[in-house]
């Protein structure tokens, strides 16, 4: 009798960590921004690389929209100038990455091009590339205007003069970053009068709860304004 | 509840049980008040988001209204808060015009009182023109050329308002200035000065401190008064309603924003904010200087002098309609009268 009671017991607590798990998992309104790099070949000659084709990863994205969106002209610019040192997917250079290279480029620091002592149309490649998307990117940032902030005027790395980059490429580079982590929504084209509202980690309330939380605020206030009225007659 | 508090000791102790009815004050001055520190503190909100520029001034209301948390209510009740408080300080003014309050020693303060209606219909304006969208195209074309018809001065004062001979990127910058710290902040100052002169002129207008030679005047000491916390009860009751009507106004009816104007020509279709409907109106029958200018200026002349001019008794204060006031009843009167009629024929066509 003990032991059927034990097995319902232990039953039950199994049955709520399902539902519990079932609760906390499916529900989760948190996006999951982790990137599992899909590993391709892009060279035939290089025989260590295990890759499995789904697609090129050095082709040109294509647009979503036509004519193409802010977002599409920022994807394009990440392509063309962005992606040899922060990875196709926002990875950073990392090993895997460098692979992605051939065995002439993947120590490229090591070259005459990119070590401490390149020439003067060269530059120095740092070891360590940040990631740009994943859970653990952009964490000094706070907005999108930070960031823009930060991409116009430091970015591509080789070329500091703030003349590299126009000012409609680093919005859209922005937007292009911004929409990956998932708080720019489609359509809207990003810019000085925007970029401070698309907050990067901040899950910020849907339009839908919102309306509903001020009318609970208006019931509130009714029964805050019932009580003042109750505690008015009380009184000689 | 503490009685030493600061909130309790901006309050008088007592105040005349009479005139702390709603039915004599409809707690106007106190809901204008409030309805200054919603906007205060939903402005100051907005000012986190909105970019004072060509570009930027209506994207980023955009934003605010559709993007920003909770954006959409700041906005609505900044907007709603800001109409509410021409109609409560209209409403203060006549309530104070039908009770005579404006009598002897308080003629000063109506002066004051005056001059705070005019920097509320003026940072209304301001901050109508700051959406930067296509509805405000009337108020900064006309509104603005208004200025350049008054002789002598009229470019240089066009020019200090718009920071140009003609609307320029600098012109939201300075609608913007004018609206935070030229208007805005002067007004919270005379507002303090307002509500100071109403203590320092004994208090609100009763019954008990009216001329020693009327009959049903009442001493002090027999005039029945209610407690400062009582009052206090009174007007947390009154701002809980006005945020509740705020609330439901902006739930049901949110603030418009339309695309960014273009202000090279005005559209045939252009109306003026709804509180200058009676000015538009006026200058489609005449002279921009006379409609425009000169009778405007010429009420609010009429306005000032009530107390100075046409009605100089000491008598009838606090009662309804007084027999003493009624030339200053009816002038007042005469002329709401007719700025509601103005508007309403131009609202119609």
């Amino acid at each position: 009798m003990r032991w059927w009671r034990l097995s319902v017991i232990v039953m039950l607590i199994g049955l709520a960590l399902i539902v519990m798990a079932a609760c906390f998992g499916a529900g989760s309104s948190t996006p999951d921004r982790s990137i599992t790099p899909t590993l391709i070949p892009i060279r035939t000659d290089f025989p260590d690389l295990v890759l499995t084709l789904t697609y090129n990863r050095l082709d040109k994205p294509q647009p979503e929209a036509d004519p193409p969106s802010q977002y599409d002209q920022g994807a394009v610019y990440y392509w063309l100038v962005c992606i040899p040192c922060h990875g196709d997917r926002g990875q950073g250079l990392t090993d895997e990455w460098r692979q992605v290279f051939g065995p002439e480029e993947m120590n490229c620091w090591q070259s005459d091009c990119h070590s401490a002592h390149h020439p003067p149309d060269g530059f120095q490649l740092p070891h360590t590339v940040p990631p740009l998307l994943g859970p653990t990117a952009l964490q000094r940032f706070t907005n999108g205007a930070e960031l823009y902030h930060v991409i116009k005027t430091s970015m591509p790395w080789w070329d500091r003069t703030r003349t590299y980059m126009s000012e409609a490429e680093a919005w859209a580079v922005t937007a292009y970053l911004l929409r990956q982590h998932g708080v720019l929504p489609r359509g809207v084209t990003l810019d000085a009068a925007n970029a401070s509202v698309f907050r990067l980690r901040t899950q910020s309330p849907s339009k839908v709860e919102e309306r509903p939380m001020t009318i609970i605020l208006v019931g509130l206030l009714a029964i805050m304004a019932i009580g003042l009225i109750r505690l008015g007659t009380r009184q000689p | 509840m503490k009685h030493s508090s600061f909130f309790h000791h901006l309050h008088p102790v007592t105040i005349p049980e009479r005139e702390a009815r709603y039915r004599y004050t409809f707690g106007l001055g106190g809901l204008s008040v409030f309805l200054f520190i919603v906007l205060a503190v939903t402005g100051a909100l907005e000012l986190f988001y909105y970019v004072p520029s060509l570009d930027g001034a209506n994207r980023s209301v955009q934003a605010i209204t559709f993007l920003v948390p909770f954006g959409w209510l700041v906005r609505g009740l900044h907007y709603w808060a800001a109409q509410a408080m021409v109609v409560t300080v209209v409403l203060h003014l006549l309530r104070v015009v039908l009770t005579g309050a404006y009598k002897r020693p308080r003629r000063f303060n109506w002066l004051l009182g005056l001059s705070l209606l005019v920097f509320v219909l003026l940072l209304d304006f301001t901050g109508f023109v700051l959406r930067w969208d296509t509805d405000i195209e009337w108020a900064l074309l006309v509104g603005t050329n208004l200025l350049k018809t008054i002789p002598l001065i009229g470019p240089a004062l066009y020019g200090t308002a718009v920071g140009g001979q003609q609307i320029n990127p600098d012109t939201i910058v300075r609608f913007y200035g004018w609206h935070i710290f030229g208007l805005a902040l002067v007004a919270f100052g005379v507002m303090i000065w307002h509500a100071f002169r109403v203590r320092r002129d004994g208090g609100i207008s009763s019954l008990s401190v009216r001329s020693r030679s009327s009959s049903d005047t009442l001493s002090p000491a027999h005039t029945p008064r209610i407690s400062r916390n009582e009052l206090v009860r009174r007007e947390v009751l009154g701002a809980i309603i006005a945020t509740i009507i705020l609330l439901i106004l902006t739930l049901v009816f949110p603030p418009s924003i339309g695309p960014v104007g273009d202000f090279k020509q005005l559209p045939e279709q252009a109306t003026a904010p709804w509180f200058f409907r009676w000015v538009q109106q006026l200058l489609r029958w005449g002279d921009p200087l006379l409609m425009g200018v000169v009778i405007p200026i010429g009420l609010l002349v009429v306005l000032a002098l009530v107390p100075y001019l046409i009605d100089r008794h000491e008598q009838g204060v606090a009662r309804w309609f007084n027999r003493e006031g009624r030339a200053a009843q009816i002038v007042v009167l005469l002329m709401v009268v007719v700025i509601i009629g103005l508007t309403l024929i131009g609202v119609l066509q």
